[in-house]
């Protein structure tokens, strides 16, 4: 008897930008339900090549589990920006995102809640600052799965002067070049 | 623009976003212009993004044109902005575009190409920047720019001087210089006349802006019959004295919406309507549209209530035809979203 249906949906789009390697699904763990709970093995108890290569269309009353030896997190992002700030107003700001998942698409204005930014990001949340904005699913070591939506600024060194005064002098030589005759 | 007798040249650049393609390259190969041969100047009005993306593919694709920029701008600090953002920092389309196009004169110059005959050629009032004239046409023309006046050739300076420090910080400029310093153009093809506005304002002052132009004795002479309408439209770009004192009643005029901006809003294009009834839009913002995202970002957006706005749309074309020779009344034909503001004109 099944105590839960054993059905794997993917929510994987062929066209969705995956950071992080797709779930082996043949690594699920197996539990056997015909064995009375109080004598169900754990984990630990099995054989640990139980926990690989189980087919898939095997339907013999058994619950797949997510495999915790294999477990890590994963995270599948359905949608990324690179989006620029135009300006801040009191409890907002606003941005131009251009679409990074499909370039094609026509850049956008948003409007979005300051409270959206990481509290150390706020320091860099100024005019002309770039930052980048995914939204997504995040597998959990657990199993669960959470949308998630994550904006994080760009951090870029500080350029020391000698290094600016290095790149101004390549670019006076090219200046000069242009200028001349 | 064409200046008759198949030669052409391409004031500013936007880029298709399907193809990402410069617009004027895919017009002008669509119409069989050899670009690489018939395009004579390449202009950056100003270094805005919205003038200027894919502007270095048009100029390296011109192989035979000069490429002319605002005198406003001191080339060394064009160049140590461009170099700087292209080696350390998140890169405008204006930066990036400005970078580009030193490598495509640079390639000119080290093959052993003159200046004056590749560029950068500075643009500032009442500078005849090309002569097209002889025996073998059968038009005359001239290019000319009314603009920078000297009166703001100190702007620049300081603007690009603020989006040094921003590039400095790892920040990204969001100007790279005022609209005063833009270039416009004036052209002249046998008995026409057309006036490029850019993005010239309209200031107190006769130093600066429509008034510096308006005021000038070195002008050239003639109304224009054709005007692109400066800044997408905006009041603050719109001096009512230049209708009357460059152009003849009624002019044909062209917008080109801005949607970051929201231009022109409304009241402009009443305003703009009330001084010519053949005014004419490259698009609608009203036609723009958010793309379609899947469920699971679709129903974020909304739980996270963001508001959205499109910035850009289909773009739109408007192309006016007519006789350079004699009296002739423009054939107008619109194209992917172009619209009259006005009573319908004769379309082809």
């Amino acid at each position: 008897m099944l105590a839960f249906r054993d059905v794997i949906v993917s929510p994987y789009r062929p066209e969705a930008d995956v950071l992080a390697p797709r779930p082996k699904y043949e690594q699920f763990l197996l539990r056997d339900h015909s064995v009375s709970s109080k004598m169900a093995p754990t984990i630990n108890r099995l054989p640990r090549e139980s926990l690989y290569e189980v087919p898939l269309s095997e339907d013999s009353g058994l619950v797949r589990l997510p495999s915790i030896a294999e477990s890590k997190w994963k995270v599948l992002v359905l949608q990324r920006w690179v989006g620029r700030v135009e300006r801040i107003e009191d409890d907002n700001f606003v941005a131009v995102l251009s679409d990074a998942t499909n370039p094609t698409n026509a850049p956008e204005e948003v409007e979005l809640d300051s409270v959206e930014v990481s509290p150390s990001d706020l320091p860099l949340l100024v005019v002309g600052a770039i930052f980048y904005w995914a939204i997504g699913y995040c597998d959990t070591p657990g199993g669960q799965r959470e949308r998630v939506s994550t904006l994080r600024f760009a951090r870029l060194p500080r350029l020391s002067q000698s290094r600016i005064n290095k790149v101004f002098e390549k670019a006076d030589r090219v200046a000069a070049l242009l200028d001349g005759e | 623009m064409h200046l008759g007798d198949g030669d052409w040249i391409v004031v500013d650049s936007c880029v298709e976003r399907k193809t990402a393609r410069p617009i004027a390259l895919e017009y002008l190969e669509k119409i069989g212009v050899d670009v690489a041969s018939q395009v004579r100047l390449v202009i950056a009005t100003h270094w805005h993004d919205d003038h200027i993306r894919g502007l270095s593919a048009v100029l390296a694709a011109a192989k035979n044109a000069k490429f002319v920029t605002s005198a406003a701008h001191s080339l060394q600090d064009l160049t140590r902005l461009a170099v700087l953002s292209g080696d350390f920092a998140p890169q405008s389309s204006a930066t990036r575009e400005y970078h580009n196009i030193i490598q495509v004169l640079l390639n000119r110059r080290q093959v052993g190409e003159r200046r004056d005959s590749v560029g950068p050629i500075k643009a500032n009032a009442n500078k005849k920047l090309l002569t097209l004239s002889g025996r073998n046409r059968t038009v005359d023309s001239e290019v000319f720019a009314l603009s920078p006046s000297d009166g703001v050739l100190n702007l620049a300076e300081a603007e690009l001087r603020n989006a040094l420090t921003a590039m400095k910080s790892g920040r990204r400029p969001v100007r790279l210089a005022p609209n005063q310093i833009c270039v416009v153009l004036w052209l002249q093809v046998g008995s026409l006349n057309a006036l490029l506005g850019a993005d010239l304002e309209h200031v107190s002052g006769t130093t600066e802006g429509w008034q510096a132009i308006i005021k000038s004795d070195e002008r050239p002479n003639g109304l224009a019959g054709f005007f692109k309408v400066p800044h997408h439209g905006s009041d603050n770009a719109d001096c009512p004295e230049s209708w009357t004192t460059l152009m003849p009643p009624g002019p044909v005029a062209i917008v080109t919406p801005y949607s970051p901006s929201r231009l022109p809003r409304e009241v402009d294009i009443a305003r703009l309507s009330f001084r010519t009834d053949q005014l004419f839009l490259t698009s609608d913002l009203a036609k723009y549209s958010l793309p379609r995202r899947v469920n699971p970002v679709e129903k974020t957006l909304r739980e996270l209530s963001v508001k959205r706005r499109a910035l850009m749309g289909q773009m739109g074309h408007v192309q006016l035809r007519c006789s350079a020779v004699g009296p002739d009344e423009p054939r107008v034909t619109l194209t992917n979203g172009a619209t009259r503001c006005a009573v319908p004109l004769r379309y082809a």
